[in-house]
């Protein structure tokens, strides 16, 4: 019952992270080509910039905390593709943690690249587990990649939920660091 | 690791915002507690409609006697070692509590070992189901089948009802929670087929997916 629960809820915080990582990406991508995107970005970044590494920093607790429950509470076994998610998740809270303490949004330069191999991981499991047969033709007993754990609303897995975790963290970073330019140009 | 600064903040550090970072926190804070409440209602109608003992009491893992002995690991690349080698017979029970066994040497025999979360089993069984009931077994020739790996905690759990709900036609013993049938054959991955000639000896053994008809083209060599 609390894995079916916290499954769940864990689905629908991915929800939230999903539309935050394809809404923010979206604008900080458009705001490039309309002037109207970028006023909108203006309006994202002054409204939660300032709380965006803090943000940040609770999506990567919260995934985090989320793998250990999975692994540790549900017993279900990590495999080789959720170790190197959990290896580029887990140190993102003490980097974000230590950002968010300091306001140190020059963190981006440390955080986006590991975010971005533990998105592609991230995605790659993703594939692996919904097309197992584009990649091997069998399962490895002790603890295969292409097991699929959780499945919610019929597209989420953990490898999703880790991916939509990245995708926000990536997101909500830019806001930060966004949000500090424009600080910046517009002090005295 | 600091911040670039302009001079003003001396140690990297910028100053706190007077934007309403609190209200974001506070908003965010009571999404999240309406989120989990509504996780705890979309479950709660699992909890009600679960019946407690499910049912039939299915025997989804059961004791597995081994006579002979162990086949070695099948290799990733090379030639088997096992082929050629006695099989060893198994003695154990289906998911109905009635006796299954295989006594190697009686007739050509496939043994399929078979886990409920694989995707690929999850794929061979539908595919093999339809040519198996059209009569694609060749004739002489017997197919057992091995429920392993068994894992409440798993997808696609129990396979008793799994195999049901896919017109499993061959008999299936179900392997001890310890795997003691798919350890003494040698498993390696799964789907797992080991051929079992006439004489009692390893013919063959294959792991991964086999179409229908690539092991209806090995069997016929079995007889």
């Amino acid at each position: 019952m609390i894995v079916a629960t916290l499954s769940a809820f864990f689905a629908l915080l991915t929800l939230v992270a999903l539309a935050v990582a394809l809404v923010g990406g979206g604008l900080l991508v458009a705001s490039h080509l309309t002037a109207r995107a970028a006023a909108a970005r203006g309006r994202a970044s002054s409204l939660v910039g300032s709380s965006a590494l803090g943000l940040a920093w609770c999506v990567a607790t919260t995934c985090t905390l989320g793998s250990l429950f999975y692994s540790e509470v549900a017993h279900f076994v990590p495999c080789e593709l959720c170790w190197y998610q959990r290896i580029a998740m887990y140190p993102l809270v003490v980097l974000l943690g230590v950002a968010t303490l300091t306001r140190d949004t020059s963190v981006s330069r440390y955080v986006l690249p590991v975010v971005g191999i533990g998105g592609a991981v991230a995605a790659y499991h993703y594939a692996l587990e919904r097309l197992p047969q584009l990649w091997s033709a069998s399962c490895d007993p002790s603890a295969p990649c292409t097991l699929t754990h959780v499945w919610e609303f019929h597209f989420i897995s953990i490898p999703f939920m880790a991916l939509s975790g990245f995708g926000a963290i990536a997101v909500l970073v830019a806001i930060a660091s966004d949000n500090d330019r424009e600080r910046e140009r517009h002090e005295p | 690791m600091t911040t670039k600064t302009k001079g003003k903040s001396g140690r990297g550090r910028k100053p706190p915002s007077s934007r309403g970072s609190g209200t974001v926190f506070w908003a965010v804070a009571v999404g999240v507690v309406v989120l989990f409440g509504v996780a705890i209602a979309l479950t709660r109608n699992d909890a009600v409609t679960e019946s407690p003992g499910g049912g039939d009491a299915r025997l989804e893992t059961g004791a597995v006697e081994v006579r002979g002995e162990a086949l070695p690991a099948l290799p990733d690349a090379g030639p088997d070692p096992a082929v050629g080698e006695a099989a060893p017979g198994l003695q154990g029970r289906s998911f109905d509590g009635s006796s299954v066994s295989f006594r190697p040497g009686s007739e050509p025999t496939a043994l399929v070992f078979l886990a409920h979360w694989c995707p690929h089993c999850q794929r061979e069984v539908p595919a093999l189901a339809p040519w198996l009931d059209s009569g694609g077994l060749p004739s002489g020739v017997e197919m057992l089948s091995v429920s392993t790996s068994v894992d409440p905690a798993a997808p696609n759990y129990p396979p008793s009802e799994w195999l049901a709900k896919e017109g499993w036609p061959v008999p299936v013993m179900a392997d001890s929670g310890e795997g003691t049938a798919a350890r003494a054959y040698g498993l390696t991955a799964f789907p797992y087929f080991v051929l079992v000639d006439s004489d009692g000896r390893v013919a063959e053994r294959l792991s991964g997916e086999v179409a229908p008809q690539d092991l209806e083209a090995r069997l016929q060599r079995l007889r």
